[in-house]
């Protein structure tokens, strides 16, 4: 374990280290283009240079591992100047796009400028043009004028996704990024390499003009989409959300999310949301009553409920899940159905069972549901067994009266979705909770608007066993209900019968 | 002969499209520009505004202008109240328009009061934009005053046009 | 105690005193009559008072010399803005070298405090504080103005335009 000083402060590190390592678990922040901390050491921008006492030269942090008695600088004169002339080198043929620039605001050269800055350039030659908002492939746009060649991009798809297809062609200022002949930038993980360009040079075309990142507010949540449960931080203002970006966690997911699951937010905004209470009228021929207070309707609700079991026991309602909802609200919903309504019918509706076990080899698996680990033990814990096939041999053989559906939250991952609301509306009048609205729920009796994962608190429960909170982010629909205030509310509109 | 016959509020009335006493609520630098244009060099007489009176129940042309907080929307309510129908109302500037300049104390109203839209307290007639507008937009919705008050081209628009014919 | 003693002759002779008062205004009166150039007063509608070209009215949108907006919808008017009454919705343009143009641009004029902060954010000269003055109108008209309003209202004559053209910053390596 070698100790080493950097400016003055005493560390010990792991032998093998490298001296920008070291200096980032003291907080120290050094400048660097090209080093991330998932991928191999390039050396390529020359920008984290520091004084090594004893060396003649300054040294890349980046490349020199640390060794027992060094004495580093990285903050005096000399690191400085020299920090400023890369600086400058890198901007020779850097355009002056910061105005249409997406990365304007969270870009690094935007930032190393205010703290290194030559602020009166020497350079009067006429900057290279190069090509311009070049489709890379279905999610990426590349403009090579603002590529500063730190080749982050290309060791990402060579290391991590292994699909090889970004290289830097050409030689000398003429360098550029670029694919290869008919082979696009359409690998499942392409937009990391969006995230870890610390310019603007690789843009999201989901993300590109929708809104500059300084009217955007993050917070930290877990991404629904798989059961890998990667960390993430969603970008949002008041008109929605409008990205998601992996966050480092090592023990899921390291640094990276694949690109399916950058489309989570979609469902989760104002126009794809149940926003309010859908009745089905059989007075009026069936026709929708839309806006009721949700909370008449969840009394409508329970005292419907009560009223069927007084009359026809235990075996009139059913309860079938998604695993899409969070521990705490299938506690809250079991302990109703065990303690109250006192129905023995739990079923587990398990979606896409062809690839549900399918994994890619680095994050995204099969399994489209956050929380299938949570659902199933807390459905052994509470002793229910019932899987989807126990439900449809139950309903073919004889009707509920009532099937409470705890449905989907992102229905894209339901891709049989149709076929199985048939089998629902025959079983039974459909009591439907789901946060995304849709065509197809027009015969269930009642819909409810239930919150996305956005906007609750709870626990998923991710493939490996991990178990990761997430917390209420932003509220985008006030009247939406997590199934706790659901179960409380059925709860107390049946009188609380025990 | 209709005018032998009209009624006493008819003629009054219409005396009143191209006549009105303003009251004056104003604060701050849009009532500065009030006073200017009341003064010589934009001269509101000109327009059929008269001097300034000092009660309102006898005027029937309320300006606003100026962060309008909780005391004075009050007040203001009291003197529109007073004042003699059909009243007439201007608004003048962001702060009695919609409070912008004041844009924390609308997100937040804190310990410094709060900010009230001139519209939530009275009906406006007209709105002048500006921060604060040139005297020439204080006449000007004075001009616009009167067109509301009587539709189609007025005397000095039909004077000019023969003036230049 | 002083006592302004008067004297008693002209005090009692009324009109000589009014006279004297009123050949001031009688002096301004004639002034005005003969010299209507140097009158204080403007008549407003007609007259109009020439305001200098660093006046800070109604907004403008300059247009490039093919008519279309100059606006790259950077938003950095949007964001420094005080008042919050600029509101922009960019999308992304056929032309490369253009890239990103604002499909709506629009400004709630009563919000507006005039301060001509938009005009010193904009990197690209696309939005000038004009020299026409805030109008007035009146309640339930349009006060968000939007690109056809700013751009090409009839009193700009088809658009203003930068002096500086975007091709020639190209051709110059700007």
């Amino acid at each position: 374990m070698p100790k080493l000083t950097i400016d003055g402060k005493p560390v010990e590190v792991a032998a093998g280290t490298s001296v920008i390592k070291a200096a980032q678990t003291l907080n120290i922040p050094i400048a660097h283009y090209c080093w991330h901390e998932g991928l191999s050491v390039a050396g390529a921008c020359r920008m984290c240079m520091v004084e090594i006492e004893k060396n003649p030269k300054l040294q890349i942090a980046c490349n020199t591992p640390v060794a027992e008695g060094m004495v580093v600088h990285t903050n005096n004169d000399k690191v400085k100047d020299a920090v400023k002339w890369a600086l400058d080198f890198h901007l020779i043929n850097h355009p002056l796009d910061c105005p249409i620039c997406d990365q304007a605001g969270e870009c690094k050269l935007q930032d190393y400028y205010m703290n290194y800055g030559l602020y009166s350039p020497e350079m009067n030659q006429r900057k290279v043009k190069k090509s311009k908002a070049m489709s890379l492939g279905d999610r990426v746009v590349l403009d090579q004028e603002r590529c500063i060649l730190c080749s982050r991009c290309v060791r990402f798809t060579t290391e991590v996704s292994k699909t090889h297809e970004l290289g830097i062609f050409n030689r000398g200022d003429r360098c550029e990024l670029s694919t290869f002949e008919g082979r696009p930038l359409n690998n499942n993980y392409s937009l990391n390499t969006v995230d870890i360009c610390p310019v603007g040079a690789l843009t999201s075309k989901d993300f590109r003009f929708k809104q500059r990142v300084w009217f955007l507010k993050d917070f930290e949540t877990l991404c629904n989409g798989c059961s890998t449960g990667c960390n993430v931080t969603v970008s949002y203002n008041q008109n929605g959300v409008f990205r998601v970006r992996p966050r480092v966690n090592q023990e899921v997911n390291g640094f990276w999310m694949c690109d399916e699951g950058r489309d989570i937010y979609k469902h989760t905004n104002k126009e794809f949301r149940l926003d309010q209470v859908i009745e089905r009228n059989d007075q009026v021929g069936g026709a929708a009553v839309k806006g009721k207070p949700v909370a008449l309707a969840i009394q409508e609700i329970g005292k419907s409920l009560s009223a069927t079991v007084k009359k026809g026991g235990l075996e009139s309602i059913a309860l079938v899940v998604t695993a899409q909802y969070t521990v705490e609200e299938y506690e809250a919903l079991f302990e109703l159905f065990k303690n109250t309504v006192k129905s023995p019918h739990v079923y587990y509706w398990k979606n896409n069972e062809e690839d549900f076990d399918s994994f890619d080899g680095l994050l995204n698996r099969g399994d489209k549901n956050p929380n299938t680990k949570g659902l199933s033990d807390t459905m052994t814990k509470f002793g229910f067994k019932g899987t989807w096939e126990d439900f449809e041999k139950q309903a073919t053989s004889k009707s509920f009266q009532y099937v409470v559906v705890a449905g989907p939250e992102d229905q894209s991952a339901y891709p049989d979705l149709e076929k199985k609301l048939e089998i629902l509306n025959k079983a039974g009048e459909v009591i439907w909770l789901s946060s995304c609205k849709n065509e197809k729920f027009k015969n269930f009796k009642w819909q409810i608007p239930m919150k996305s994962f956005l906007e609750k608190e709870g626990t998923f429960v991710n493939f490996k066993g991990i178990k990761q909170n997430i917390k209420a982010g932003m509220s985008i629909i006030p009247t939406s209900l997590s199934l706790q205030e659901f179960s409380k509310g059925v709860f107390e509109s049946m009188g609380g019968m025990a | 002969m209709t005018w032998l016959t009209a009624r006493y509020e008819d003629v009054v009335s219409r005396l009143e499209q191209n006549h009105h006493f303003p009251w004056i609520m104003s604060v701050g630098c849009c009532s500065h520009e009030i006073q200017n244009s009341s003064l010589a060099t934009y001269d509101w007489q000109r327009l059929g505004v008269d001097d300034v009176s000092t009660d309102p129940t006898q005027s029937n042309l309320l300006i606003l202008g100026g962060w309008i907080n909780t005391e004075r929307a009050q007040e203001i309510k009291y003197v529109y109240d007073q004042m003699r129908k059909p009243t007439a109302v201007i608004a003048i500037g962001a702060c009695a328009i919609s409070g912008s300049p004041y844009k924390a104390l609308i997100d937040a109203p804190s310990v410094h009061g709060e900010v009230i839209k001139a519209e939530d307290i009275v009906p406006v007639d007209i709105y002048v934009a500006g921060c604060p507008p040139r005297p020439e937009s204080i006449l000007s919705s004075i001009l616009e005053l009167q067109k509301k008050l009587k539709p189609g081209p007025s005397h000095r628009e039909v004077l000019s046009e023969a003036l230049r014919n | 105690m002083s006592v302004v003693k008067r004297p008693e002759g002209k005090a009692n002779w009324y009109l000589p005193g009014i006279l004297t008062g009123m050949m001031i205004t009688i002096k301004h009166m004639i002034f005005n009559l003969t010299h209507r150039k140097q009158m204080i007063t403007i008549q407003y509608p007609e007259e109009r008072y020439p305001y200098s070209d660093r006046f800070k009215g109604n907004h403008i949108l300059t247009v490039k010399k093919d008519g279309s907006l100059r606006c790259t919808a950077c938003m950095l008017c949007a964001t420094y803005c005080p008042a919050e009454c600029i509101s922009i919705t960019a999308a992304e343009h056929d032309d490369p070298s253009v890239e990103k143009y604002p499909i709506s641009y629009e400004i709630d004029i009563l919000r507006c405090v005039f301060c001509g902060l938009c005009e010193e954010a904009c990197p690209v000269d696309a939005i000038r504080m004009g020299p026409e003055h805030q109008t007035a109108a009146i309640a339930g008209e349009n006060f968000i103005y939007d690109i056809n309003k700013l751009a090409y209202r009839s009193g700009l004559k088809g658009g203003v335009q930068s002096k500086v053209d975007d091709e020639e910053r190209h051709s110059r390596g700007l």
